[in-house]
């Protein structure tokens, strides 16, 4: 191969699959994308994407080549002001980011974990007992919502009040993230931004976090002298940002799934033990993050396209875990699939550290519903969001309950 | 490629070539290899790719990070000396075999 071959045109795409009809519905494009080439230039993006499992891989998971500090949406951090300080963990490479994720790793490992399970489970009762007594309700706002909302600021050790600005902020964070979000920032935004980001502020001191709490532990590692009180602040800021909002959709879009699928349905009715893996699947087939970003560290040559200095180079992780190339029937919802190994949730050193307590939260609350009912349907049109994180706003069902059940 | 060998509690051995920059946990979960169930799927969170290194092998490998030593303390099965996770082990051109045991359980 001589030199002038080995760096090839560019491949460009004038495709968007983050708004309109591709944030609905974007395999239809991922498919047209991953047929184009190993790296795709997106014109509306202005950035590279990939969308094959391979390279999906290698972006996620090669930070000396692809780093973080660019911001994980994107917006490329290195040529446009992020609305908030980065995230001490996700926003960072090593050395500093392997100081964060270790303390990260010790609070949220499934050993410390494993102390909060009876709790969960106890609350997820309480709360699907309640549900068989109304029949049909929102699966979003009554099931979905409540649960995560309650269980791990308890985890992390908030108050009580206010937690409802928890996906106020997220919407802000994302809305964040967005390319050239200044642009479009409203005078409500700055408004209601400053507002929240005063709120977090507060609720990730020391002062407000219970004593035995996730909070308290990141803030015992700072004494410890392993992180410094503003790592520690804003790790506590990580809970705030990544965890819950992400439950909330997967635990819905779950049961969406499973009302789509009756087959699948009656697999996870007979065993309900399946309800993890049934989460697992939703992950991979249609999870509600799409996409996790990061930004070449100098000139560099991938899959024999040569990229720029500080690129955003777009992992399309939803588009990977549909790759025919690793997955068998990749469009099919199936929850006696092998699921190692999807993306969903990243991989390597940034993959998500929250995730372990979202499969056990998951795993209680779904397991619970489907331990006291023996039918679930559509009790009215699910309502899917257009814009922010791909997911429902409501999902109106009703239940048939077990002969005698209450939820244990 | 690494020749990787997976020796099951039974005894039973299955050879896997691991390309370079690639986890062993990541080829054992493409092979379907029992044993190995690797939950999180590579990001050190779940600690359920626990191998024991062989101990003619030991001294083949990088050593253990603080993160991987956090998750390590979490294993299901016994965490011996040899105890490593197969999600944090990649294969190396200078590496050119190496002898992992199963666990007990992962889970």
């Amino acid at each position: 191969m001589s030199a002038a071959q080995e760096v090839a045109e560019r491949v460009s795409s004038d495709l968007n699959p983050l708004v309109r009809e591709g944030f609905l519905n974007p395999y239809p494009m991922y498919q047209e994308l991953r047929a184009l080439g190993p790296v795709v230039w997106m014109q509306s993006l202005n950035a590279w994407g990939v969308f094959r499992d391979a390279e999906v891989r290698r972006v996620i998971t090669d930070w000396q080549s692809f780093g973080s500090k660019g911001g994980g949406g994107v917006s490329n951090f290195y040529f446009e002001k992020p609305w908030r300080e980065p995230s001490v963990v996700f926003e960072v490479d090593p050395p500093d980011h392997t100081r964060t994720r270790t303390v990260l790793t010790r609070v949220l490992s499934p050993a410390a974990l494993a102390k909060l399970k009876a709790g969960m489970e106890a609350e997820a009762a309480r709360l699907v007992n309640s549900l068989l007594e109304r029949k049909t309700f929102d699966a979003v706002a009554d099931f979905a919502r409540p649960f995560p909302l309650k269980v791990l600021p308890d985890a992390v050790g908030l108050p009580e009040e206010g937690r409802h600005n928890l996906l106020t902020y997220n919407q802000f964070v994302r809305k964040g993230r967005a390319l050239n979000w200044r642009q479009n920032w409203t005078e409500a935004d700055e408004v209601e931004g400053e507002r929240i980001t005063n709120w977090v502020a507060d609720h990730c001191r020391r002062e407000g976090l219970k004593a035995d709490g996730f909070g308290a532990q990141i803030y015992a590692a700072a004494d410890a002298g392993e992180i410094s009180d503003y790592e520690a602040a804003m790790l506590v800021r990580s809970f705030l940002t990544a965890g819950v909002e992400g439950t909330i959709n997967g635990i819905s879009h779950t049961i969406n799934l499973l009302m789509a699928h009756p087959e699948q349905w009656a697999i996870v009715r007979d065993d309900p033990t399946k309800v993890r893996a049934a989460f697992e699947e939703m992950l991979r087939f249609d999870s509600g993050v799409q996409i996790i970003a990061r930004n070449t560290m100098g000139e560099m040559d991938f899959e024999g396209v040569r990229l720029g200095a500080f690129d955003k180079v777009i992992a399309f992780i939803g588009s990977a875990n549909r790759d025919p190339s690793r997955w068998a029937n990749p469009d099919v919802y199936d929850v006696t699939r092998n699921t190692a190994g999807h993306v969903a949730l990243g991989t390597g050193i940034h993959g998500c550290v929250g995730q372990m307590i979202a499969r056990m939260e998951a795993t209680a609350v779904l397991g619970a519903l489907v331990r006291a009912v023996d039918e679930i349907r559509p009790a009215g049109a699910p309502v899917y969001r257009t814009t922010g994180a791909r997911g429902l706003e409501s999902l109106p069902v009703t239940i048939r309950g077990r002969q005698g059940s209450l939820a244990q | 490629m690494t020749k990787v060998t997976f020796v099951g509690t039974d005894g039973s051995e299955t050879v896997l070539d691991v390309p370079p920059g690639t986890s062993f946990m990541q080829v054992a979960v493409s092979a379907g290899l029992a044993g190995i169930v690797a939950e999180c799927g590579g990001a050190a969170m779940c600690a359920t790719c626990h191998v024991y290194i062989d101990p003619a092998d030991s001294d083949k490998l990088a050593p253990i990070s603080t993160i991987e030593n956090e998750m390590l303390a979490a294993t299901a099965s016994e965490r011996r000396a040899n105890s490593r996770l197969s999600c944090q082990l990649q294969g190396h051109p200078d590496l050119s075999s190496i002898r992992v045991h199963l666990p007990e359980t992962q889970v």
